[in-house]
Order: C-alpha cells, then sequence, then structure tokens
C-alpha cells in the first residue's frame, strides 16, 4: 500500500510533509502538517492545498487531479513517519466537509487490515470514541502506533 | 554497530526527503491553526478515548 504514494519532502523533525499531486489538472501542491493540540501527546493531521497563485493553504478547494487514492496513501505514509519519528504520539484527524471525513473513512476502512497491524484506531461517533468499525459514520479519527 | 546516518535512513521510505527549508515554512499558516482549533475543541468536548 505504501509503496503507492508521491515523493514527499519533509521537515527535519518529521511535522511537515510536502508533496505534489499530478494529474489531469497539472501540478498541485500538497502540505501535510502535524501540530500539537492542547492536550500533551496529542497532534493534529492538518492537510491542504497549496494556491498557486496566493500561495495560501486551503482545505476546501476541490482540485478533482484524479489521483485522490495515490493523495491518501502519502498522506497515510506521512503518519507512518511521524509516529516513527515522535513515539507514542496519538493523531487527530478530521476533513474539512463531511464528505472528505466520509473519504477518509472509506481509505481507513479499505485498508484496515494492514493498517491495524501497526495502529490503533478510533472514531468519534456521536459524543464517544470507540474502536474504529466499518460503515459506521464518525466525526474524527485518533490514529495511535502500537508499541 | 550502526552509524546515525544508516539508522537514520531506515526511518525514510525511498521516495522521502528531508528538506530543511521546510522547517518554519508553514507554521503560522492560517488553516493549519484554524485546524488546531477545532482539533482541541473535540478534545475538550469529547475527551480522549481510554488507550
Amino acid at each position: 500500500m505504501l509503496n503507492e504514494c508521491y515523493p514527499v519532502e519533509v521537515s527535519p523533525d518529521f511535522r511537515i510533509f510536502e508533496f505534489i499531486s499530478l494529474g489531469i489538472k497539472g501540478s498541485i501542491t500538497k502540505v501535510v502538517l502535524y501540530s500539537e493540540t492542547d492536550v500533551n501527546g496529542f497532534y493534529n493531521l492538518g492537510f491542504g492545498d497549496k494556491d498557486p497563485t496566493t500561495g495560501f493553504l486551503s482545505d476546501l478547494v476541490v482540485t478533482n487531479n484524479g489521483d485522490s487514492k495515490k493523495v491518501l496513501t502519502t498522506v497515510a505514509a506521512t503518519i507512518y513517519l511521524f509516529t516513527g519519528r515522535h513515539k507514542g504520539a496519538t493523531v487527530i484527524a478530521q476533513g474539512s466537509t463531511h464528505t472528505r471525513t466520509r473519504l477518509y473513512r472509506t481509505g481507513i476502512s479499505n485498508n484496515l487490515a494492514f493498517i491495524e497491524k501497526e495502529f490503533v484506531v478510533y472514531g468519534l461517533f456521536g459524543a464517544m470514541w470507540e474502536l474504529f468499525r466499518k460503515n459506521v459514520d464518525y466525526t474524527a479519527f485518533l490514529v495511535r502506533r502500537k508499541l | 554497530m550502526k552509524t546515525k546516518n544508516a539508522t537514520s535512513k531506515k526511518l525514510k521510505p525511498p521516495g522521502f526527503r528531508v528538506n530543511k527549508t521546510l522547517a518554519k515554512k508553514y507554521t503560522d499558516e492560517p488553516l493549519f491553526k484554524e485546524k488546531t482549533e477545532q482539533a482541541n475543541q473535540i478534545l475538550k468536548t469529547f475527551g480522549i478515548p481510554k488507550m
């Protein structure tokens, strides 16, 4: 699974990742940033597209570059690298829209057996965190590397 | 005994390259600050699971 991802550049502390999506709409720079939350050891996974004109990042733009699976795989690979460097870190992720959150859920579901070899995954359903199950409409996810 | 270079190379699969210019590049980006605040709200409101 991790073999099908884009080449990525990473900051020395393994918290910022940048890669270029290549598809039908051309090349689009994408950025993943892990920022620590107010809870010690919990990091938010931020993901956005860089506007080629303004240079600003957005997580609402729909680029439709025809490579969503490869992009998601690349983002997943950054989780491997980040948690490999930051032992014991827990990553929280949520889509900017319900559609995107569902996309993340689908990505996790489709690779759950592979993911669960090395990670514990929780989903937020209603007001409760629970171990990830397929076909549940979660609003956010927590991921921690198994020790 | 493995050297430091050999060990650090193991952390990076093919296609990943460390770029020092990325160190501070996006840390002040408004998007990520906003998303982190949303994450903080979730953690504050719903807590964390027993892990």
